[in-house]
């Protein structure tokens, strides 16, 4: 792990599942900021962020993880990552502590540090009260919470999450989003592809927006704003000028 | 298919809503095209004996005579527990995972209605399997100069509503005295034990010397008269195609069912009403507070922990595994009682054969739900752990969970043979790891859910498996047989 190396880097990755999906796509997210990566549906933003897991290979191209060579040394650039996919990976017949205890043991947490940080973990996601009932009968929005402690137990520098507010409730919306600035107050690197773009407005230091398994435009909201010729307008106006869908809807 | 419109039944009446429940009966097992291809050919084939049945008995009479009605008496008994192990089964899965009820309950139908059609909905499916599996090959019977044997159709469906009532009964049951998940787990067990009933019956009575398999059943029937005489007689009777009996029996039947479904239909609902907050309920796993005990620095320790759990908390996969053992105690039966009475060094041998296509068969199941039955695979993708490593700790974890049964055997054969338990035992830890090995290497990741179809996925791996820890078996009972 190389100090001052970004937290994430992709260079010239391409994906092909019968035709493109991500095509020549350079990437760069800096250690410390919370960067959204939006697209319209088919965009190449789950199989980007698939491939940056390490749960989908790439046909070319190179993934560095803080200057780690996620495709070389996959444990290694694990170990520092987290990823929150949409639909949360769970065991339904498994109670949020004996996961969260499962996790720890895949991530090696040393069980003292691991069992209080599932108790904070739990406590602070209003789930402590239910650590011993199993998550078959939970909700959507509890499922997730529950998927959410298993990626933060083992403190990651990284943390990938994909539609993380998909499936919850206002007020746990809003914890997520301050989760999240948490994270990265903390010093974690955030990742985030969203469909709310009022939360990629609020909460990003840097957008990406990938269209059509290419990086389409990045940079912050002012720096978008500047290359799309519009001091004011609102992020979604810019989405649906830089990717045409606008257009294509009128 | 399109009724026609004078025939077609009214939207949101008891024949529609039943009608409903077989298309959902019908397509539950959907298939390929191939599968599609291959059941045509096979019901052709199965329609063809037949046919062939039915030609070669066209002179013969077919006459009730006490013999033959010990025997259909004994068979309708084998069916009727069948069919209600499966309509308990379906009845729980019903009152559990049917979703349907959240849209049909929800319809502004009579809610009566919804359950009747349900109900009938369960003896319909109940029914369904045995007149695939029967009528082919007895109606050309009946069709070519028996036509007294067309009343098997209307038996079976006789049937179906006897075994639905009975299963309903149980299972509403076993949801009033032990709660929703108590019920799934008592109505799988006893499931089993009704299924195998008859089987586990007759081995009982092939042991005190009266032949194999249903045949002590039918030699019980015939040497205490019940089924072969008098009113007990009156539903083989029916089968043979007496009007009498027949009307009786199927009238009685319908009758049973009617008062089941008065009966039960409230209680059925208010078991549905109730299951998802008993479920979760029950589902608390209890002794919080030790939060501590559940963290491991080990990776093996947290993978045994988590896959034990999770098979724990799954009685029907239990089931599922133990079952398969059931299966193997014909073999077991057939090998010590062929050894004789002072064969003792072959039974051991036999009982170490057994035991380690036992422990092969075990292990080859747990190895399935640990290595490729993984519910959260980029859960485990997504970790620092080496895939490679994962997998070998997961088959480790299964042989872990399989050791305790598979020292039964050894167990057993040590206090007369000390030398053949200790092969057992090799023979076992050999036969399960080779059947790990099998899955480790050549399976097919699937839904744990989807258990018992695993071998459709992978019919190669299932063979495979089997083959190993049949080879095993020989040459482990081959070397205690030698030691």
């Amino acid at each position: 792990m190389s100090e001052g190396a970004p937290a994430l880097a992709l260079a010239g990755l391409h994906k092909s599942f019968g035709k493109p999906v991500i095509t020549d796509l350079n990437l760069e997210v800096k250690a410390g900021e919370l960067y959204a990566l939006l697209g319209p549906n088919g965009a190449g933003k789950t199989t980007t962020l698939r491939m940056v897991a390490g749960l989908t290979a790439p046909d070319a191209g190179a993934i560095r993880i803080f200057g780690i060579d996620a495709l070389a040394d996959p444990p290694s650039a694990k170990a520092i990552t987290a990823w929150l996919p949409d639909e949360p990976m769970l065991y339904d017949k498994l109670t949020p502590l004996e996961y969260l205890a499962f996790v720890a043991g895949l991530w090696r947490i040393d069980p003292r540090e691991a069992a209080a940080e599932a108790e904070r973990l739990l406590r602070w996601l209003g789930l402590w009260d239910e650590r011993d009932t199993r998550c078959e009968g939970f909700s959507r929005g509890m499922k997730q919470k529950v998927a959410l402690a298993g990626a933060l137990i083992h403190r990651p520098r990284l943390l990938i999450l994909d539609e993380p507010l998909t499936g919850l409730d206002a007020a746990m919306a809003r914890a997520v989003k301050d989760m999240l600035l948490d994270q990265v107050r903390a010093g974690a690197t955030v990742i985030v592809t969203t469909h709310i773009l009022e939360v990629a407005e609020r909460l990003a230091d840097r957008i990406g927006i990938l269209h059509g398994g290419r990086l389409l435009a990045e940079g912050s909201l002012a720096e978008l704003r500047t290359r799309a010729g519009s001091g004011d307008s609102t992020l979604e106006d810019l989405f649906l000028t830089l990717t045409g869908a606008g257009d294509a809807m009128a | 298919m399109q009724w026609p419109e004078a025939l077609r039944p009214r939207p949101g009446s008891l024949l529609w809503l039943v009608l409903h429940e077989i298309r959902l009966t019908l397509r539950s097992g959907r298939l390929g095209k191939r599968g599609k291809w291959l059941r045509a050919v096979l019901l052709l084939v199965y329609l063809s004996g037949g046919v062939l049945a039915a030609i070669a008995l066209r002179g013969v009479p077919i006459v009730p005579r006490p013999s033959f009605l010990a025997i259909a008496s004994a068979v309708l008994l084998t069916m009727l527990s069948f069919m209600a192990a499966q309509a308990l089964i379906t009845a729980l899965r019903t009152l559990y995972e049917a979703s349907d009820l959240d849209l049909l309950l929800s319809s502004p139908l009579p809610e009566g209605r919804v359950m009747r059609a349900k109900l009938l909905g369960l003896a319909g499916s109940v029914a369904t399997l045995f007149l695939l599996f029967i009528l082919p090959l007895t109606m050309p019977a009946a069709l070519l100069g028996h036509p007294r044997l067309l009343a098997i159709a209307p038996m079976l469906g006789a049937l179906a509503l006897v075994g639905a009532s009975f299963g309903l009964a149980l299972a509403i049951a076993l949801v009033r005295t032990l709660g929703a998940r108590g019920a799934r787990t008592a109505g799988q067990i006893l499931a089993a034990l009704l299924g195998a009933g008859v089987f586990l019956v007759s081995q009982l009575g092939s042991q005190r010397g009266r032949g194999n398999r249903i045949a002590g059943l039918i030699a019980w029937m015939r040497e205490s008269g019940w089924g072969a005489k008098g009113w007990s007689a009156w539903p083989a009777r029916a089968l043979f195609g007496e009007i009498g009996p027949l009307v009786a029996t199927t009238a009685a039947a319908a009758a049973l069912f009617a008062l089941a479904s008065i009966l039960f239909a409230r209680h059925f609902l208010r078991g549905w009403q109730s299951g998802g907050e008993k479920s979760a309920r029950a589902a608390k796993a209890g002794g919080g507070g030790k939060v501590r005990a559940l963290f491991h620095a080990s990776l093996l320790r947290a993978i045994l922990a988590k896959e034990v759990r999770l098979l724990a908390r799954e009685p029907e996969l239990v089931f599922m595994i133990v079952l398969r053992l059931v299966y193997l105690a014909p073999v077991l039966f057939l090998f010590t009682r062929a050894g004789g009475s002072g064969a003792a060094a072959y039974g051991a041998a036999a009982l170490a054969a057994v035991g380690a296509v036992a422990a092969g068969q075990l292990t080859g199941s747990v190895a399935w739900l640990t290595l490729s039955g993984e519910d959260a695979p980029d859960l485990l993708a997504v970790s620092p752990v080496d895939r490679g490593r994962l997998r070998r700790m997961k088959l480790l974890a299964a042989l872990v969970i399989v050791a305790p049964v598979a020292l039964i055997v050894p167990a057993l054969i040590a206090a007369g043979d000390p030398a053949a338990a200790l092969i057992a035992f090799a023979g076992a830890l050999a036969a399960g790891w080779g059947a790990g090995m099998v899955e480790l290497l050549l399976g097919k990741p699937g839904k744990r859910s989807a258990f018992a179809k695993r071998k459709q996925g992978s019919f190669l791996t299932s063979l495979l498996g089997m083959l190993v820890s049949m080879a095993a078996g020989a040459i482990t009972g081959a070397a205690a047989y030698f030691a």
